[in-house]
């Protein structure tokens, strides 16, 4: 009851407040922020309470408040903030490479990487077939020739079949879970998001010499190919580099990785190189390669302050859909979402056979591919670049999908966790629990700020 | 690359010229941050343009806030009661005068000497000379505290640099609030228009409702977690709420860290949450000052130079009088203001805050008084802070008449 009256108190005094502005216009940027927090977090806590994870409440915070329903958070204030949902998804990034484990990637690295392309290429098809198959329904696909029609639906399926590593990060750490079908579906989530950027990299880079579009070309596939396989050794530098400089830095260490991230993203901003995989690369390499057990304290510092860098990124990622636009695309959206859960359940089923998983495990593992969120956006401004005709009601379609996914997706994904057994959080649990590198408490650092 | 190369250089060279001047010298200083504010900037490598600098806007006027914040949480009544109640009396005549002598002076300097665009009218030149005495009168806790350190003591003469440096903040938050409520920018969007109690009315009920919602928010929660978003969450939504309305985010974030010493039950793991963001935000003040700096020579040297002799005679000479006129002379010597000569980030983060609220108005020479001020005097007020805390016996005691009553058992 706490946390509603906590809700209608900041929704009203966002209210009051408004008036009172410089500009009598939308409420500034830090003013923004600070209601987001805090309603984001109870709207997290009550979704917790009802045994749902706390990125629903978050995600429905920020829709609630967002300019298509109640307007405390006006499209200007959101995209005032949109770099510090950048330098968020820059953190997740770094977080969810330094949670990959050398050792394992050696062992299973074979056959979590076939696993990771049967369920693309399962995923591909099926959503492939399914666009052309409702294509007079689809805007860009409706009025087109066949060629492009081709393209365009190729394109698609290629962004939808995307996960997110965002949300498997959030739900990992409030879960604090740690199975098999944990580390397995951190593992494909990482690998698809490299193998799926460098598909549609080439695709992208083939298909505008093929079908020019009414764009201007985005540099051709070495540049794109750049892009991808450019993210590697500077990833590893930046990795490197960080490992070396935790030899020195034995406080504030999620200060300095938040510093890490910012550097990160700045120089794959510079060097034209893809941000998350550079972020990914960088917390792989740091955190295996750091000295003694630097690498362990720096990944548990993140994990402890993960909570209010989750609660910013998700609260921002629901402030950006556009509820009315989702509802009046349900009737291509519901079938596809479908298709795309049937099709994770089948390619799972058939890209992890000789894995050492009970069958508990491998529906966790589709159910915490399911969830999708905001990096399959970036690669629909790239289609926007090279066609820009097809681009606007693409990324009204993927919106709409990705918000019915990535609201669907937590709550399938702890399901799925909590049948197979690999939950050590019950539903509304404060967190007081062993952190899921070190097996500590999380007060036992201190390293909450 | 070579001029991040470049930036790299400088600042370690910066850095590593201000610890041995720490380790040789007493300097405390945040001069390595302003010289790579200043690499950055626009008038150094321009890898922080003017357009970036707005984008950054918010973070550093949260650092303004966070650090109205830790004021606010200095003001532990258990402790505060239990301070012998001269030390405040003698802390607040020492404030009023330096900010009388210096914003009097600056409000005469401002309205009859051509600096700039010319002469201001009396009324506008108010509000810059209020700004400039509520900078002078600020003082660094960092002299008291490494004078503590370096002698091994722990007397009645460094509580009374703690107390005058504690009481220095209060009196400049609440002179730049009222400033800033006196000179407020028209809203129009009202039916009419507040008037400038009702906007400092308005300024408190933000740190008030701010430091509400966090216990409401909070609850008898003990979880790190959850105390860090609730207090990230209270001081984003306080100083955005006071930056929004126009008003200075210090007075409500003093409000609000106030509160949170008072009445969080977890008040250490607070102040230890805010310690910890503390830091790094006001090393993104000092870059971000060091960046907008448009230091300009031939305009304020000279209103700079008697800035800083006016803000030394009202340190020193404001320190004695209070002290001469209390009693209390013998026991604190006549050059204690000499300790509170040194200045530190709270003189940056009004100048900031001035210039970000009203730039129009003289908002370079301020900026250029206190950073000028920040830089000259923490070369040696720890030095100094230690010659005064040295001079003096080790077991300072007050008059007779000056100690506190005995409390009945």
């Amino acid at each position: 009851m706490r946390r509603i009256i906590v809700l209608a108190l900041l929704f009203g005094a966002m209210r009051l407040i408004e008036p009172l502005g410089r500009t009598g216009g939308s409420p500034d940027a830090l003013l923004t922020f600070g209601f987001l927090i805090l309603a984001a977090y109870a709207a997290g806590e009550l979704s917790a309470r009802a045994g749902q994870p706390k990125i629903i409440g978050y995600l429905i915070a920020g829709v609630l408040a967002g300019p298509t329903v109640l307007g405390s958070v006006t499209a200007s204030a959101a995209l005032r903030l949109s770099p510090v949902s950048g330098l968020a998804i820059a953190l997740i990034a770094f977080l969810a490479g330094a949670e990959l484990d050398l050792e394992e990637v050696k062992s299973r690295g074979k056959a979590l990487l076939r696993l990771t392309v049967v369920e693309l290429a399962v995923g591909v098809v099926a959503l492939f077939g399914m666009a052309l198959a409702l294509r007079q329904w689809i805007p860009f696909l409706a009025d087109t020739d066949l060629q492009r029609q081709i393209l365009f639906a190729l394109l698609f399926a290629l962004i939808a079949v995307m996960h997110s590593p965002a949300i498997v990060m959030a739900i990992l750490t409030e879960t604090r879970a740690k199975g098999p079908a944990a580390r397995a579906t951190l593992a494909v989530v990482l690998l698809s998001e490299v193998v799926v950027v460098l598909l549609f990299s080439l695709l992208l880079g083939a298909a505008q010499r093929l079908l020019p579009g009414t764009g201007e070309p985005s540099g051709g596939v070495l540049l794109v190919i750049w892009e991808i396989a450019g993210s590697v050794p500077i990833g590893a530098a930046l990795g490197l580099a960080v490992a070396f400089a935790l030899r020195v830095v034995h406080e504030d260490r999620f200060v300095f990785a938040l510093l890490a991230a910012m550097l990160g993203q700045q120089v794959a901003h510079l060097l034209h190189v893809e941000v998350l995989l550079t972020l990914l690369v960088a917390g792989f390499v740091a955190v295996n390669l750091a000295r003694g057990d630097d690498g362990d304290k720096l990944r548990h510092s993140m994990e402890q302050a993960a909570g209010p860098v989750f609660v910013v990124f998700f609260a921002l990622a629901g402030v950006a859909i556009d509820v009315p636009a989702a509802v009046s695309l349900g009737i291509v959206v519901v079938p596809m979402v479908l298709v795309r859960l049937l099709a994770l359940r089948f390619g799972v089923q058939l890209g992890a056979r000789g894995m050492d998983l009970e069958p508990a495990q491998r529906a966790a593992l589709w159910q915490g591919l399911a969830a999708q969120a905001g990096v399959a956006i970036g690669l629909v401004g790239i289609v926007a670049e090279a066609y820009p005709e097809a681009a606007v009601s693409m990324r009204a379609l993927l919106l709409a999908f990705i918000a019915v996914n990535g609201t669907l997706g937590p709550i399938l994904f702890r399901r799925g966790l909590e049948r197979a057994g690999e939950l050590t959080t019950r539903s509304g649990d404060t967190g007081e629990l062993p952190a899921l590198a070190t097996g500590e408490t999380p007060a036992a650092d201190g390293q909450a700020g | 690359m070579l001029l991040i190369l470049l930036v790299v250089l400088g600042y370690l060279a910066a850095r590593f010229a201000v610890d041995w001047l720490a380790r040789h010298a007493l300097v405390v200083s945040g001069a390595e941050y302003l010289v790579l504010g200043l690499l950055l900037g626009p008038r150094g490598t321009e890898l922080l343009t003017p357009l970036q600098l707005e984008g950054l806007a918010p973070f550093f006027t949260l650092a303004i806030g966070w650090m109205g914040v830790s004021l606010g949480f200095q003001f532990w009544l258990p402790v505060l009661t239990r301070t012998p109640g001269i030390l405040f009396r003698l802390a607040f005549v020492e404030a009023l005068l330096t900010m009388g002598l210096v914003g009097g002076a600056a409000w005469l300097l401002l309205a009859g000497v051509p600096i700039g665009t010319g002469p201001l009218d009396p009324v506008t030149a108010a509000l810059p000379a209020t700004i400039l005495g509520a900078i002078a009168t600020t003082s660094s806790l960092a002299g008291a505290r490494i004078a503590a350190k370096s002698l091994g003591r722990r007397n009645l003469a460094v509580r009374q640099l703690e107390v005058a440096a504690s009481i220095d903040a209060l009196v400049a938050v609440v002179a730049v609030a009222v400033a800033l409520a006196a000179f407020h920018l028209p809203v129009n969007v009202l039916v009419r228009e507040p008037t400038s109690t009702e906007w400092m009315v308005i300024a408190m009920a933000v740190g008030l409702v701010g430091g509400w919602l966090f216990h409401l928010f909070l609850g008898n929660e003990r979880s790190p977690d959850r105390l860090f978003i609730a207090v990230a969450g209270a001081v984003v939504l306080t100083t955005g709420a006071a930056n929004y309305i126009g008003m200075s985010a210090l007075l409500p974030g003093f409000l609000l860290g106030f509160i949170l010493v008072n009445t969080s039950r977890q008040r250490e793991v607070v102040g230890n949450l805010l310690v910890r963001v503390d830091r790094p935000l006001y090393f993104l003040m000092l870059v971000s000052a060091g960046a907008l700096w448009s230091p300009s020579a031939t305009d304020v040297f000279l209103p700079l130079l008697a800035f800083l002799a006016l803000r030394l005679v009202g340190k020193v000479g404001g320190a004695w009088l209070a002290a001469r006129v209390n009693g209390v002379i013998d026991a604190f010597g006549p050059r204690w203001g000499l300790a509170l000569v040194g200045q530190g980030g709270l003189a940056i983060a009004i100048a900031l805050d001035y210039s970000l609220a009203r730039s129009e108005v003289m908002s370079d020479l301020v900026f250029t008084a206190a950073l000028a001020s920040v830089l000259l005097t923490d070369l040696f007020s720890a030095r100094l802070a230690r010659d005064v805390v040295a001079s003096l016996p080790e077991d300072v005691q007050l008059p007779e008449d000056a100690r506190p009553a005995e409390v009945p058992a």
